[in-house]
């Protein structure tokens, strides 16, 4: 009975988890160009980088050739190709579980050549998928799946505890005008947001101390009850959402949507273990 | 039959035992890496050889409230400047953009690069120091990117770029320049 529960919860991550780096992807599909040797995350430029540059000229040759438009491009539409499989073969199955170091691979592979222009999502959706690999081990216990789920909500309560508590000690956000500021941008606003904030004071104190306190107490979810912890979630769900409309943060939604079934998962737990 | 579970157990066991220490030394280091202070730089030097402790200050301390520019002008051997052109890398989003949006990514590579450069220059408070960003992989990179676009000149030897920021929509602050580069020769 546990067990069918903690393996559905590892598929409703990953559902979750798989449909955003699916769409992700796709973006990096489209915009592959940037990735080739007039682009801005070339190869050639990236190598300035590499610590081992002088060293061995097959290693070197092989990196290249992962690293190139055409590798990386052949590693996204295998990485797609991959998602998909996954949907089909079940997780915890010697294949599934092949199919996952693949994914985690493609995944990695890529973020090192994305230093410049990955986000808290990126580095939200290698610790989920670390997570499924080391987890989902075909022979694996039962206190293994435990120990990923507690460790995937425990994350995302500190992510936003850290992203709340930092928020407070920042004087824009505490002024609450950073929420107009930001919308007022053209790389993460929108016009209509930024004119509908403009002059309205009560509303930006409004949003940004909803930001912040509802952040920075992010972890409480864990283990208020049911209803006041749905809130939470639900709060999250909006706020997400609402990122991806105005700001474009499509990838954020997926990554941190992920993480609610564990958090969702442990708060139950521990209810169960303090009044069972 | 004994012989043969016990190792397995045993196994098991040392695998369970090691990848919760692991989620523990992770757990902790990435509390540790949200303050930007010794122990994060202990972690990030000895610790993190994979770069996966997150950092998870969204838009905190200091939110991102400019946007950023790249404007270049091209120079002919015989000293005649063109005009000033910027690479366009802002547009304005659709509704089908919170679903499919792959032109945040350039976007967030150029506002990454230029957020370094930004912090390289708070390292040469100097102006006969600021030579020495030149050497900065940022700047490497923002001068690769110039370096590609098309020229709006016949015959052009050298470009020159400029970082500039602006507030966006709102116009709340004048736009203002980050940094002017020297004119670079082009191959």
């Amino acid at each position: 009975m546990i067990m069918n529960a903690l393996i559905q919860t590892y598929k409703i991550i990953y559902i979750l988890f798989a449909l955003g780096i699916f769409i992700s992807t796709t973006e990096y599909l489209a915009k592959i160009k940037i990735f080739s040797s007039k682009g801005m995350l070339s190869c050639d430029l990236q190598q300035i980088n590499w610590k081992s540059r002088e060293g061995n000229g097959i290693l070197k040759q092989l990196l290249s050739t992962i690293f190139s438009e055409d590798g990386l491009k052949y590693i996204f539409l295998f990485r797609s190709i991959n998602i998909v499989l996954l949907f089909i073969v079940p997780l915890s199955s010697p294949v599934g579980w092949v199919l996952l170091i693949i994914l985690g691979l493609s995944i990695y592979t890529a973020s090192l050549m994305t230093r410049y222009g990955s986000d808290g999502s990126d580095q939200m959706t290698l610790l989920i998928i670390i997570t499924l690999i080391v987890c989902l081990v075909p022979t694996g216990s039962r206190l293994l799946l435990y120990a990923g789920i507690w460790f995937i909500a425990l994350q995302s309560c500190l992510s936003y505890a850290v992203a709340g508590i930092s928020k407070l000690a920042s004087t824009e956000w505490r002024a609450s005008t950073a929420i107009r500021s930001i919308f007022s941008t053209k790389t993460y606003g929108s016009e209509r947001a930024a004119q509908f904030l403009k002059n309205k004071r009560t509303m930006n104190i409004f949003l940004c101390w909803n930001v912040m306190l509802t952040e920075a107490l992010f972890p409480l979810c864990l283990i208020l009850p049911l209803p006041f912890a749905i809130a939470f979630l639900v709060w999250g769900f909006t706020f997400h959402l609402l990122n991806a409309i105005i700001m474009g943060l499509n990838s954020f939604f997926w990554a941190f949507m992920a993480t609610y079934p564990a958090i969702l998962f442990v708060n139950l737990q521990i209810h169960q273990l303090l009044y069972a | 039959m004994v012989s043969y579970l016990i190792p397995k157990i045993m196994v098991h066991f040392i695998y369970t035992v090691l990848i919760i220490s692991f989620f523990f030394i992770w757990f902790i280091c990435t509390i540790v890496c949200q303050f930007k202070g010794k122990g994060a730089a202990f972690v990030n030097a000895h610790i993190d050889k994979l770069g996966l402790v997150p950092i998870w200050t969204f838009f905190a301390p200091r939110p991102g409230t400019t946007d950023y520019h790249i404007l270049y002008r091209d120079k002919t051997t015989d000293e005649n400047v063109g005009e000033w052109t910027e690479i366009s890398l802002l547009e304005n989003r659709s509704w089908a953009d919170s679903l499919w949006n792959p032109q945040k990514r350039a976007k967030k590579v150029l506002s990454d690069i230029i957020q370094s450069l930004v912090v390289t220059l708070g390292h040469y408070p100097k102006e006969e120091d600021r030579n020495h960003i030149m050497y900065s992989f940022a700047y490497i990179m923002v001068l690769h990117l110039v370096t590609q676009q098309e020229s709006n000149i016949q015959q052009p030897a050298f470009r020159q770029f400029v970082l500039a920021e602006s507030s966006g929509y709102l116009e709340e602050h004048d736009p203002g320049f980050i940094l002017i580069s020297r004119f670079h020769e082009l191959n």
